[in-house]
């Protein structure tokens, strides 16, 4: 009775279920969520990092991302060096972030509300991926996987592609860095400072509006970073920053809104879950998403992390 | 005093009179829709996407059209009637196609609708002009178009999934590359078309040949590992991946950084230099890399070449799959007008059912089938060129077309659902 239920409410599961457990085919699909959820990580760090620091919800940091991906295939391109392709990108959304806030985003803190920067960014994604369509046109680009990671590394129960393993690594290497600079230095101590208590920090001398630039261009660059790691991966097209925006939002959600933390966590839990769910019932792996943000926030409405800041 | 009240209410009458006249003119033109071509001139609506995810292919589409407008001037191919073409952008949503499209018929009076090669949009403004009384020449891969959602006003100069994986899946089976099949299928009707046609009918019909399985990803997914993991899993000799355009270009990349090419055949139902372009010659080159193509630029057939360099001359690139059928769609509803001597749809109709498509793009004498309006185009089958062979847009190289599409590669009458 409940096996015939199952099979007709969840064509899939069953059969997937009857299939005698196959452990490097489970380890695989394991890898697989790593690799998902650490892509998901990398987009929504900077994204946590300018809301935590900011209190800015950027709606631009996808198409941040974009700018990132088609200035690295651009500059591997010209220059045939993956790592030369990942600086231009760190560079060129560096400089990106620090102008938008400088020139924009400065004008709305304490006025209006969210709203006004919520829309501010949502104008400003428009305009960029207008301006990658202008610049590299609306058909996409082959962004190749360098040659060095064009090849499979055997992970002893599987073998894997090893640009996807140089993915997690690169990923898992981000994230410190950022830790370590927000923890462990005195411009990192600084920004915490000036986002707990601006006018205190402003009297001892400090230019707090310079520490929002370097903190919105932080964030940029990490988007940048995450849109040239991905770039081969996923490839190189105008509608790229949009698709991955929307995962990273429920990331960041999940986790709690700012917590660095809880995206780590969070971007984790959902590769898993996405991928492991299309392996008993793939129908509903996009959809898995959602359903977890919702049961969250039913159970802790400000995230898994909410309560924490990104600095934590 | 009478006679001014009298000529005041005279005045007043006439007044109503001549308001509910016009107003009665206005709505006939509001309501009907659409001129009836004896004017002298012929004005296509152009649903077509320029904007959004596909608008890329739409502007390609774009420009076949109005070279088939140019072309259709010179040859005369609506008789002595001009014609001329009103665009509209779809944005590939149904809601917004629609819209547009009553539009043109309303506003621009257009004679007949042509445009656009996204199924669930061909279907929704084919149930426009079967309301309007109007002719609809499209493009769309599912089988509903022509088959159980069919309308008796919509000719469709596309080929349909079930001739895109004639080319694919059942090409590669026919040669003998494999002795099992494994399927990575979009979930919306054109992946589901194909997924289950391959399935009941493909593999069932091929001798000694092992279904092993499908697994549906959902429409935007844009990371195919899980799926890939699956089909590797299977064992299977062959992976049909039924996934179109931008998803077409994700699984093609990622099928390769698994390594997939290396000891299976992986077959696409529907590729093109859009795609060709973004995946990139090292891995479309790939041995085991095969795809179908509803038109390749570099078909041998000789109305192909003139149309292709007509084309690039014009617009300094080369017609994409989907244009070249809208391009002989077209000029073939012209030339039905003309025999026609008019737009009116059901004269048109008779016209166009069983007409050979002008020009012969596929040169096997391809024809709109009476019973359900589906061109009988030969889709064919592709390989990539070595990156050092690569010149300009010859991605491709044409390994196969079938002689008889409309006998051996299409639905029978009776399996489509759909009987005019």
């Amino acid at each position: 009775m409940l096996s015939s239920t199952l099979t007709s409410a969840l064509p899939g599961v069953v059969e997937t279920l009857s299939v005698p457990l196959q452990v490097d085919y489970y380890s695989a699909q394991l890898f697989n969520g790593l690799v998902l959820g650490m892509i998901l990580v990398l987009i929504s760090l900077g994204l946590t990092i300018i809301f935590g620091l900011l209190g800015i919800i950027n709606f631009a940091h996808g198409d941040t991302l974009l700018v990132g991906t088609y200035v690295s295939w651009t500059v591997i391109d010209a220059t045939g060096s993956y790592f030369l392709g990942v600086g231009g990108a760190i560079v060129a959304t560096l400089v990106l972030g620090m102008l938008l806030e400088r020139t924009l985003l400065r004008y709305t803190y304490g006025r209006y509300g969210a709203l006004l920067q919520l829309l501010l960014t949502f104008g400003v994604a428009e305009l960029l991926r207008g301006s990658v369509i202008f610049v590299w046109g609306r058909t996409g680009k082959n962004f190749s996987t360098p040659a060095w990671g064009d090849s499979a590394v055997d992970l002893v129960l599987f073998s894997y592609p090893l640009y996807r393993v140089f993915v997690v690594v690169a990923g898992t290497v981000l994230i410190a860095a950022v830790y370590l600079f927000l923890n462990r230095t005195d411009l990192g101590l600084l920004i915490r400072a000036g986002t707990q208590d601006r006018e205190m920090v402003d009297m001892l001398g400090i230019d707090v509006s310079r520490l929002y630039m370097v903190v919105f261009g932080i964030g940029a660059a990490l988007a940048g970073t995450a849109g040239a790691l991905i770039g081969p991966v996923r490839g190189a097209f105008p509608t790229l920053g949009i698709e991955l925006l929307i995962p990273a939002f429920v990331v960041v959600v999940v986790g709690g809104l700012g917590s660095f933390r809880g995206s780590i966590v969070a971007g984790l839990l959902i590769g898993q879950l996405q991928v492991m769910t299309g392996v008993f019932y793939s129908e509903a792996a996009q959809a898995i998403a959602f359903v977890f943000m919702a049961v969250v926030l039913l159970v802790r409405p400000d995230g898994l992390f909410g309560a924490e800041v990104a600095a934590e | 005093m009478s006679n001014n009240t009298s000529g005041k209410s005279a005045s007043r009458r006439q007044y109503l009179k001549y308001a509910a006249a016009g107003s009665s003119l206005t709505l006939a033109g509001c309501l009907t829709g659409g001129g009836d071509g004896s004017s002298g001139t012929i004005t296509i609506g152009g649903t077509i996407p320029t904007s959004g995810p596909y608008g890329n292919i739409g502007q390609n589409q774009k420009k076949a059209v109005e070279l088939a407008v140019t072309h259709a001037n010179e040859d005369n191919d609506a008789g002595e009637r001009e014609v001329e073409v009103v665009f509209r952008d779809t944005q590939t949503d149904t809601q917004e196609a629609t819209s547009v499209a009553r539009e043109l018929l309303r506003q621009e009076n257009a004679d007949f609708l042509a445009g656009n090669f996204s199924s669930s949009v061909a279907l929704a403004i084919g149930e426009l002009a079967q309301r309007e009384d109007v002719i609809y020449t499209c493009v769309g891969g599912s089988n509903a178009i022509t088959g159980a959602e069919c309308r008796s006003n919509t000719f469709n100069a596309g080929n349909s999934a079930v001739m895109q994986t004639s080319g694919g899946l059942r090409y590669v089976l026919e040669q003998g590359l494999g002795e099992s099949v494994y399927e990575i299928s979009a979930d919306y009707s054109w992946g589901q078309s194909i997924q289950n046609w391959n399935e009941t009918q493909i593999v069932q019909n091929a001798d000694g040949v092992e279904y092993l399985g499908n697994s549906f990803v959902e429409f935007g997914a844009t990371d195919y590992s899980q799926a890939i993991t699956d089909a590797r899993n299977s064992g299977a000799d062959i992976i049909s991946f039924n996934l179109f355009a931008s998803n077409h270009v994700q699984s093609a990349r990622q099928a390769n950084e698994f390594g997939l090419f290396e000891d299976r055949v992986c077959v696409w139902p529907a590729t093109g230099i859009v795609e060709a372009e973004q995946i990139g010659s090292e891995i479309l080159s790939k041995n085991n890399f095969y795809a179908s193509a509803p038109w390749y630029w570099q078909h041998g057939a000789g109305a192909a070449k003139s149309f292709s360099d007509a084309f690039k001359s014009e617009y300094g690139d080369r017609p994409l799959g989907f244009s070249a059928s809208m391009y002989a769609g077209i000029r073939t509803t012209l030339q039905a007008i003309d025999a026609a001597d008019g737009a009116d749809h059901e004269a048109v109709r008779d016209e166009m059912e069983d007409r050979e498509l002008f020009p012969q793009l596929w040169g096997t004498g391809e024809r709109f089938r009476s019973c359900d309006h589906r061109a009988s185009i030969a889709t064919m089958t592709v390989q990539g060129r070595d990156p050092s062979e690569v010149d300009g847009q010859n991605y491709y190289e044409v390994i196969n077309v079938p002689d008889d599409p409309a006998d051996a590669h299409m639905r029978t009458c009776d399996q489509t659902g759909c009987s005019f």
